[in-house]
């Protein structure tokens, strides 16, 4: 559903290699995890793979499709949902989903159709027709989730998700992961908190500098050490590479 | 990107978000319609009323005067004392009166003066002003006028004493009559005060959607969602350039409603000294002018559009696009003064050439009743050329990812 061969990003042109040679590929139905500290390049993959950063090397085959040479076909496969919701703080959040539906060729009734199905999905009723710059951040999140399924697309790109939500907040957003998965859907998922990864994901990939320095099941990662807690497993890769 | 990803589907989108958008923002109606619909009538109105309300209490108010050698000709100084409002007083120190405002002219009379006007012998009499207070300018003429008049009654008894009329001394039977028709009158009233309002408008009018359109969008972390939709790049700017202009036309158009209601309200207020009459509308503002000042004003909305998209998405945030921006409406507001007096038909062809100046002056043609197709044409074609290149800077900055991703 979503390979990526060495994808690499340099900032300026003398810049830093913010990603360096990443490779992964994550099939439908599964989550994959990108686990990195701050600065070790998952926003910056997660937006070349979002179509918003040229990569400098390297591509992707997002459903079938490539990343550098059909950009737009890709913006098609894809629900993107950071930890920023950047919803429109005047419009109401319904407006906002038909606003992105008109972006996507979405026929109005259809949109109409999916917009009241994930609002209801979502729990949103109560305030689906305020504007948003009353809500509070899990409420935008939420409205950021809807948008991401709105056009159902088969690959999710997920960029800490979870960030500065409360915990009923962020409980919402794994359990969409969980049914986005049981729907067939290939989610990349990043965090740097080990314990949501270890729960949600099923494969994960460590990213430490721009380079991923381990990948596979969590309980591989866990057996390749002899260490018990996943936690110590992040610490002693990283640690190695530094 | 590829051309065929492009979709005039996709712009109407992101248009008709962005004016939903953009007519919730209250900042948006207060540049839009409140400012150009109260300022056209204040300036217009209120202007003149203030001004001449001003100058008509200036032209009320006795001015006091010292005299200095008074005893030198008593009856010089009666005459002055029976001027209307003008008070003679005695001062210790005139200057320094004069410099503290206790007094707003100082008469020289020289020694002997009684002596030298009885021998018709010219004799110099100074009067003193302070040139920075318009109360003691207008006590200079006062004082002027009187003396010349005293100076005549002393030429008539000399006439007299020789058996002559004075009436020879006024060969000429001088009248002046003012022939611009109301029309022109008008015209050539707005055409000081609406260049700039139309000119203010259309630039600015659409700066606060061109900054949330952009800078705002950065600043709230809308802009990532957006891009990765499917519209091409191109698209997303065109939706927000079509809504900047509509918003800068809405203004300009406001301003011309002000000048419209200004009008209705009070035809008179814009005709100036020494006319009579009145115009119609239709007279003032026909289809051809109004037709002119619409294309005039959507060119140039056209380019400040897109650069202050284009400056704007430079910005990381709201403020900081403020900043940068901020500077442009000096940089509208100073040619339009600097040629507030100058006449259109008089001034330099390369004035046409350049940008903004063009506009202004055709505006001002287009209201005081001049057509000089030559002027409009070129006057567009500028601005077609400057909206070429400045959707292209719009365009090139919402497809470099330093612009989009600054940190
Ligand atoms: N637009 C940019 N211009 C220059 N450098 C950048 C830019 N964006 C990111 N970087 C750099 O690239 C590296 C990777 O950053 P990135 O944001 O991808 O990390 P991250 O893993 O998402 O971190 P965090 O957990 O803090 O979100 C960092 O060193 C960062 O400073
Ligand atoms: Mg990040």
């Amino acid at each position: 559903m979503l390979e990526v061969r060495g994808l690499s990003k340099r900032f300026g042109r003398a810049g830093i290699l913010a990603v360096d040679g990443v490779s992964f590929a994550a099939a439908g139905g599964e989550v994959f995890g990108l686990l990195g500290e701050n600065g070790a390049g998952k926003t910056t993959t997660l937006r070349m793979l979002a179509t918003v950063l040229q990569p400098t090397s390297g591509t992707a085959t997002v459903n079938g499709h490539d990343l550098v040479t059909e950009a737009t076909a890709v913006r098609r496969q894809i629900g993107v949902v950071s930890s920023e919701p950047g919803v429109y703080d005047r419009l109401t959040p319904r407006e906002h989903l038909f606003y992105f539906a008109g972006l996507h060729d979405l026929p109005r009734a259809e949109a109409g159709r999916r917009a009241d199905r994930l609002i209801s999905r979502l729990g949103m009723e109560e305030f689906a027709d305020r504007r948003s710059a009353q809500l509070s951040r899990g409420m935008k999140q939420k409205v950021a989730l809807a948008r991401a399924l709105l056009t159902d697309p088969p690959v999710l790109l997920m960029d800490e998700p979870t960030a500065g939500l409360d915990v009923t907040s962020a409980r919402v957003v794994e359990e969409f992961i969980e049914e986005s998965r049981s729907a067939g859907k290939s989610i990349i998922f990043s965090s740097h908190i080990m314990s949501q990864v270890e729960k949600l994901c099923d494969r994960v990939a460590v990213i430490h500098r721009g380079r991923i320095v381990a990948a596979g099941t969590v309980t591989e990662l866990k057996s390749r050490s002899l260490q018990e807690r996943f936690e110590d497993v992040f610490v002693r890769l990283v640690g190695e590479e530094a | 990107m590829k051309r065929s990803d492009f979709s005039w589907r996709h712009v109407g989108v992101v248009f008709r978000k962005e004016l939903l958008d953009t007519s919730r923002d209250r900042r948006t109606w207060f540049g839009m319609v409140i400012m150009p619909l109260l300022l056209v009538p204040l300036l217009l109105l209120a202007m003149p009323v203030v001004v001449e309300g001003q100058m008509e209490k200036v032209r009320q108010a006795t001015v006091r005067v010292a005299v200095v050698g008074a005893a030198h000709h008593p009856g010089l100084v009666d005459h002055l004392k029976g001027t209307d409002a003008v008070e003679v007083v005695t001062a210790g120190d005139p200057e320094a009166d004069l410099a503290d405002r206790r007094i707003q002219a100082i008469v020289y009379l020289p020694e002997g003066l009684a002596e030298s006007l009885a021998a018709e012998i010219p004799a110099p009499v100074r009067v003193a002003y302070d040139g920075s207070d318009q109360n003691s300018v207008e006590a200079q003429g006062r004082i002027v006028r009187a003396l010349s008049a005293y100076s005549a009654l002393i030429v008539a008894e000399r006439l007299a004493a020789r058996g002559m009329d004075p009436v020879i001394l006024h060969p000429l039977g001088l009248s002046v009559e003012n022939l611009a028709p109301p029309r022109r009158m008008i015209g050539f009233a707005l055409g000081l005060i609406m260049p700039m309002m139309l000119a203010m408008w259309a630039t600015l009018g659409g700066l606060y959607a061109a900054i949330d359109a952009a800078a705002g969008e950065k600043e709230r972390g809308t802009l990532e969602p957006l891009l990765s939709a499917p519209p091409a790049r191109i698209a997303v700017v065109l939706g927000k350039y079509f809504t900047v202009v509509l918003t800068s036309m809405i203004a300009a158009g406001i301003s011309m409603l002000g000048m419209v209601v200004a009008f209705t309200i009070r035809p008179t207020a814009l005709l100036g000294p020494g006319a009579a009459g009145t115009a119609s509308l239709a007279e003032v503002l026909p289809p051809a002018a109004a037709g002119t000042i619409f294309l005039v004003a959507l060119g140039l909305a056209g380019v400040f559009s897109a650069l202050q998209l284009a400056v704007s998405l430079r910005a990381r945030s709201f403020r900081e696009a403020q900043t940068y921006l901020s500077p442009l409406s000096l940089m509208i507001v100073m040619p339009a003064v600097f040629t507030q007096f100058m006449a259109p038909d008089q001034v330099p062809t390369w004035f046409y050439y350049v940008p903004l100046l063009n506009s202004l002056m055709v505006f001002k043609e287009a209201l005081m009743g001049i057509v000089n197709p030559g002027h409009i044409v070129t006057t567009l074609a500028v601005s077609l050329v400057g909206i070429r290149l400045t959707l292209g800077f719009a365009v090139a900055s919402f497809r470099r990812e330093q612009v989009l991703f600054r940190v």
